[in-house]
């Protein structure tokens, strides 16, 4: 007659044994990778001097807050500017081409060198017929169209924010009209603009 | 594929005149009237379209997917393709426009991938982004006024990441056909609503799912995977926010937030498991990738690929898993010493298991003992219990729950047909001009199959009838609602069969060619009169005229039906009733035609092949056969049993009369689920021995001497076989928990220990060693079964299925069908103070009794308790409220419920579910022992009771969160004319003036 019973008693689990068993497995485990778990205490061992293994457990204990407080710090107007400068210039200097940039360099320096040598005329004051002389020097003529471009740029781009007109940007207050964005669908390059028309 | 609107590319491939098209210049063949877009898609599998979803069609909302075609810019969605069309994809004011449309979107969606819980490499919005190259949109985001939607248990909406495509709209008015959502156009910024706009949490939503799996982005989203799925999105919500302003004023373009997201995309893949599985809450099988990462279930995320249901699933496919972590899942072996289990180690409870089983044999035969295997295990592991029952024990009394609920329907197939299996597919059930459902809850029992009935209706005009005595969901869609009398279906049927004969509106060249015993059915017809038949079933001459005319008139029918057919004492008569009228009408071996007995869990159909029956081996081979034992004979080594062995409803009776002195029971709380419980468990007292194999600790479980633990279908592989005869796998998505193993290496270990010497190292030994010896399933192997690959028996030995049966010829002697005439069974009589007719069934929101279920928080929620419904019309006799508490009594037990009052059910019929989270409420405590007299299914159907009223008011049993609460409010759709009728609207696609192209061309040039 077995009536239903609903009372279950747990297994009476053995420390020790569990232990053991435990520290057989770890043996095993620590056996098969020695190399690594050296160099793994190595590396411990270092951080723990340095006393950074404390404060990463610390930083991981208080993450949340760590990380509102990080937030909240590089939010600021300032912090936001200088990283947003930083992504601009670093997205500049990705924008140069460096083997041209390379080669100007080279002829600057060749030149510089060049000017150095002559100390005398470096102790000469330069005068308004002898600048106009070497305006019509085809390099330094070459060099100033340079300087130009690129001013003639910035000042469209102050020209532009001066009239409100829009700065690009992920969700920036961006209110350019539906035509002006910019993207090539697909990835596969359009047709000619004639072929299109 | 869209199922059932736009055949599948590769078939209309074949058939569909094909058609050549030029494409940015080059020529491209496609048949005439596919897709654009689908036609675009196969070389250009990135081109840019977000609101269409193969499954749900265009919706022509989103405008990212235009082309010029001529003069043109057309949705490449909507347009389908013409011979010598001139379609141009890269035509400077079909890119402008798309970047334009896709600008528009953007207004309403804040792009913060990285730390987007939907950044998985599947995310619509940001794939189409990346592909079309934006780096910046041209209007900000602005945030809608509406608050997030957090009040559902399984998933949110967040109006402010809603980009308005009205996919869930879609999925929820014509795929799933609920008819909840639609999109509010008039709002001066427009948003997806519930109902008329309630909380998500107080509408008709039944939870399906559907409109989360096809939202493009994270506007609706599963909250398990909130906070879960990101490294960085568990984030509190403060500080996630400033992170999001931070990356966006930082970052000088969208393309370094994509790279950036997109490698956190990949370092997720690292930890979130994404695993296919079949799912186990009822036989029509839909498979699905489940997401885990470690233990937790983030969410099920349904695949196109998926055979059965593609991207549909219910409520608990979609978010009932939950219960695999419950922490009442047994983990270790219990033995009973005394009044209390104790743990064990596995090596303890097999050899104790071993002992106890060999000295019961040993003392009292090879028939004491009795296996009982489990529809919700693989067929695997009922291959296994049954060659353990009968090769290691040498009895063939094994058996599993299929008994309680199908197995009269098989029957009646195999005895009309030859095969006991469904006639066709779901998508058969899709393809007729009327289908015919008889008592059966299909919406709540096998919900995603009662999806492809509602689309088939709202879209194409299917009809429907449907017989039950209750107005359920479908009863309350269909056009023509048949309630007879309890018990009485055979006699409508045949009714009905008669007034097609008498007029000469049946299929002479069919019954002529292709049955058998004509005449012999004809004259067991003639007593069923349309008087006679009003009489018995309460439908009028006009209902059952009306039926025969709807079926004279269709082309393609296909008749459902379930337990308010089986569960009867004349079951399997009345299902074949059923099967005789198809014949008659010749609506088998069509496509769009069959008969269609719906399995109730998920491997009904695969416990019932492989071999766990009395009187059959696997692949319905019989016993009895002598050819036939010696094949498996010989292939197992072994002499087998030639005695007649017991079934389940023999086996309770044996208990009693102490035939039967041990059990082993796998997967089933049979305590409270089989009929006339108090009598069940008075049997289980019986036993010298019983073994009970569960996740839980079931009330069967209590009566037991040894319980092992076992895993549910997410911790092991396998197969299981649809209601379609659609063999699936499953694969392993989580370890087992702690000491809990698969079912099929417990039943290994113990029959080992019973000298069996198996030696199966994975399911896949077992499965081949299985089918291999059956002539059925010959040629299915695992490498078949691949993924979301499928077979449907029977496979031929070279693998080639069958998915339409009986398109030649019938599986019987000389291939041809055979009527068998019927007899009426009379519903059992009972005392007139049981003046109420009770009857029960399942629940949408849980499974079976609710083992399962009641373990999953959202679930408990929607559903907390069993209940009895009462009509109004009783109500107001008894004056009964709802949440009252009342006693119900039968001849063999009572329970006390609380009642809902609800038009589902009328005059004195009663409904109760069979789920319920206490034992003492199960409705079995009033069900008999009264069986179908072929196959001894419980007759559950057949109860009356009596009802007292016991005065105690409480809440409703179905609280405001319940979906039952609320009106659908059906829409034809999203309605994008009212988009498009809107003064903000302005229209991309059309005509292009000339002077316009060409600005719009330099416009592009000069970007």
């Amino acid at each position: 007659m077995a009536k239903p019973v609903t009372t279950v008693v747990p297994a009476q689990t053995d420390e020790a044994e569990a232990q053991a068993k435990a520290m057989e497995r770890l043996q095993q485990m620590a056996a098969a990778d020695v190399d690594a778990l050296a160099e793994a205490l190595r590396l411990a061992r270092a951080l723990h001097d340095r006393g950074l293994l404390t404060l990463a457990a610390a930083l991981l204990e208080q993450a949340d807050d760590v990380l509102r407080i990080v937030v909240d710090f590089v939010n600021q107007p300032g912090a936001v500017r200088g990283l947003k400068n930083l992504a601009t210039a670093a997205q500049a200097l990705g924008a140069v081409d460096l083997e041209a940039f390379g080669r100007l360099a080279q002829g600057a320096v060749a030149s510089v060198d060049e000017a150095k040598a002559d100390r005398k005329a470096l102790e000469t004051p330069l005068g308004f017929f002898k600048l106009l002389a070497y305006l019509a020097d085809p390099d330094v003529s070459a060099a100033i169209r340079l300087l130009l471009a690129a001013c003639k740029g910035v000042g469209r781009a102050l020209r532009a924010e001066a009239e409100g007109a829009p700065v690009a940007g992920a969700g920036s207050s961006a209110n350019r009209t539906a035509a002006g964005g910019a993207a090539s669908d697909a990835g596969t390059g359009g047709e000619s603009a004639a072929a299109g028309a | 594929m869209e199922m059932d609107v736009q055949p599948k590319w590769e078939a209309s491939a074949q058939d569909a005149t094909r058609v050549r098209l030029y494409v940015d210049g080059n020529p491209v063949e496609a048949p005439a009237g596919a897709r654009l877009l689908d036609v675009l898609l196969k070389d250009q599998p990135d081109f840019p379209h977000i609101c269409y979803h193969p499954a749900l069609g265009p919706i022509e909302t989103c405008d990212t997917c235009l082309v010029q075609v001529g003069d043109e810019l057309l949705r490449a969605c909507s347009t389908p393709v013409q011979a010598g069309m001139m379609v141009r994809t890269q035509a400077p004011a079909a890119r402008l426009a798309r970047k334009q449309a896709m600008d528009r979107l953007l207004v309403n969606h804040e792009l913060y991938c990285t730390v987007c819980d939907n950044n998985n490499g599947n995310c619509v919005i940001h794939n189409t982004a990346m592909a079309m190259g934006l780096n910046e949109q041209a209007e900000p985001f602005t945030p809608k006024p509406y608050a997030v939607d957090d009040s559902h248990p399984f998933y949110r909406y967040d109006p402010d990441q809603c980009i308005l495509c009205g996919r869930c709209v879609e999925a929820c008015q014509n795929l799933q056909v609920s008819e909840v959502l639609s999109i509010d156009w008039e709002r001066d910024r427009p948003r997806v609503i519930w109902d008329d706009d309630v909380p998500i949490n107080e509408s008709s939503c039944v939870s399906c799912g559907h409109c989360v799996t096809v939202c493009p982005c994270n506007a609706l989203q599963e909250k398990s995977m909130l906070g879960e799925a990101g490294y960085l999105t568990g984030v509190e919500k403060t500080t996630l926010r400033g992170l999001i302003d931070l990356t966006k004023q930082v970052e000088p373009g969208y393309r370094p937030i994509f790279a950036v997201s997109e490698v956190e995309a990949k370092l997720r893949e690292a930890r979130i498991r994404r695993t296919k599985t079949v799912c186990t809450y009822c036989g029509v099988g839909c498979s699905f990738d489940i997401w885990t990462k470690d233990r937790k279930i983030l969410k099920v995320e349904p695949q196109m690929e998926a055979p059965a249901n593609q991207i549909s699933t219910c409520v608990k496919g979609k978010f009932g898993w939950d219960f695999v972590n419950s922490p009442e899942r047994l983990t270790k072996p219990l033995i009973r010493r005394g009044d209390a289990f104790y743990e064990a180690s596995w090596e303890e409870a097999i050899e104790y298991i071993g002992q106890r089983l060999t000295d019961i044999r040993r003392q009292h035969g090879d028939d004491s003992i009795a296996f009982i295997s489990s529809s919700k295990c693989t067929n695997e592991e009922n291959y296994l219990m049954q060659k353990l029952a009968r090769a290691v024990m040498h009895t063939n009394n094994i058996d599993n729950c299929s008994r309680y609920c199908q197995a009269p329907a098989t029957e009646a197939l195999r005895r009309t047909m030859g095969l006991g299996g469904d006639t066709g597919s779901i998508s058969d059930l899709a393809l007729a001009d009327l289908v015919i459902v008889v008592g059966a809850n299909t919406a709540e029992s096998h919900p995603v199959l009662a999806t492809r009935l509602r689309r088939a209706q709202k879209k194409h005009g299917q009809k429907l009838i449907v017989a039950d005595l209750r107005k359920n969901d479908l009863a309350s869609r269909a056009n023509l609602h048949l309630h007879p009398k309890p018990g009485t279906d055979l006699v409508w049927l045949n009714a009905v069969a008669k007034l097609l004969l008498d007029s000469g509106r049946y299929d002479e060249a069919f019954v002529r060619e292709r049955v058998e015993g004509f005449d012999e059915y004809a004259q067991s017809l003639a007593p069923y009169t349309l008087e006679y038949a009003e009489r018995v079933t309460g439908l009028s001459a006009q209902e059952l005229q009306q039926t025969a005319d709807m079926i004279a008139n269709a082309k393609r029918l296909s008749i459902c039906w379930a337990m308010g057919v089986t569960q009867h004492r004349g079951g399997t008569e009345t299902s074949t009733a059923i099967c005789n009228l198809l014949l008659l009408t010749g609506q088998v071996g069509r496509p769009g035609t069959g008969a269609y007995p719906l399995r109730g869990h998920n491997n009904v159909q695969g416990a019932g092949d492989f071999g766990c029956a009395p009187a059959f081996l696997p692949g319905y081979e019989r016993v009895d056969d002598a050819q036939v034992r010696a094949k498996w004979e010989a292939a197992w080594g072994v002499t087998l049993p030639t005695n007649k062995g017991l079934d389940n409803h023999e086996m309770v009776d044996a208990m009693h009369d102490g035939r039967l002195r041990a059990m082993y029971l796998v997967g089933e709380d049979m305590a409270v689920v089989d009929s006339n419980a108090n009598y069940v468990e008075a049997a289980f007292e019986k036993l010298d021995f019983f073994v009970v194999q569960d996740a839980f600790f079931s009330k069967t479980a209590q009566f037991a001497d040894v319980i092992l633990p076992a895993c549910p279908s997410l911790e092991k592989e396998g197969t299981f076989t649809n209601t379609e005869r659609r063999i699936q796998r499953l694969y392993q998505a989580l370890p087992p928990l702690g000491d809990a193993k698969p079912d099929w290496q417990i039943i290994q270990m113990v029959a080992n220990r019973l000298g069996a010497n198996w030696n199966y190292t994975s399911p896949r030994e077992i499965f081949e060693e299985a089918c291999s010896t059956t002539e059925l399933m010959k040629g299915a192997t695992y490498e078949r079964l691949e993924g979301y690959r499928s077979l449907q028996w029977p496979v031929a030995e070279d693998g080639r299925d069958m998915p339409l049966l009986y398109t030649e010829q019938f599986a019987l002697p000389g291939g041809r069908a055979r009527f068998c005439p019927v007899t009426w069974q009379e519903p059992v009589a009972y005392e007139e103070t049981y003046d109420l007719h009770l009857n029960n069934g399942r629940m949408l929101e849980h499974f079976h009794e609710g083992n399962l279920t009641y373990r999953v928080r959202g679930l408990r929620e929607k559903v907390p308790m069993t209940f009895v419904e009462v009509s109004p019309e009783l109500a107001a006799e008894r004056r009964i409220e709802d949440g009252a508490l009342v006693r119900l009594v039968s001849p063999y037990g009572s329970v006390k419920v609380r009642a809902v009052v609800t038009d589902r059910v009328a005059g004195r019929e009663l409904y109760m579910p069979m789920n319920s989270p206490k034992d003492e409420e199960a409705v079995n405590r009033l069900t008999s022992s009264e069986s179908d007299v072929i196959t001894h299914t419980p007759a559950y159907k057949e109860v009356r009771v009596r009802l007292e009223v016991l005065g105690d008011k409480g809440a409703s049993p179905l609280g405001r969160n319940n979906p039952r609460r609320h009106q659908p409010h059906p829409k034809p759709g999203v309605e994008v004319e009212k988009k498009w009728a809107r003064a903000d609207y302005r229209p991309l696609v059309g005509k292009l003036r000339a002077d316009e192209a060409e600005r719009e061309a330099a416009a592009w040039q000069n970007l």
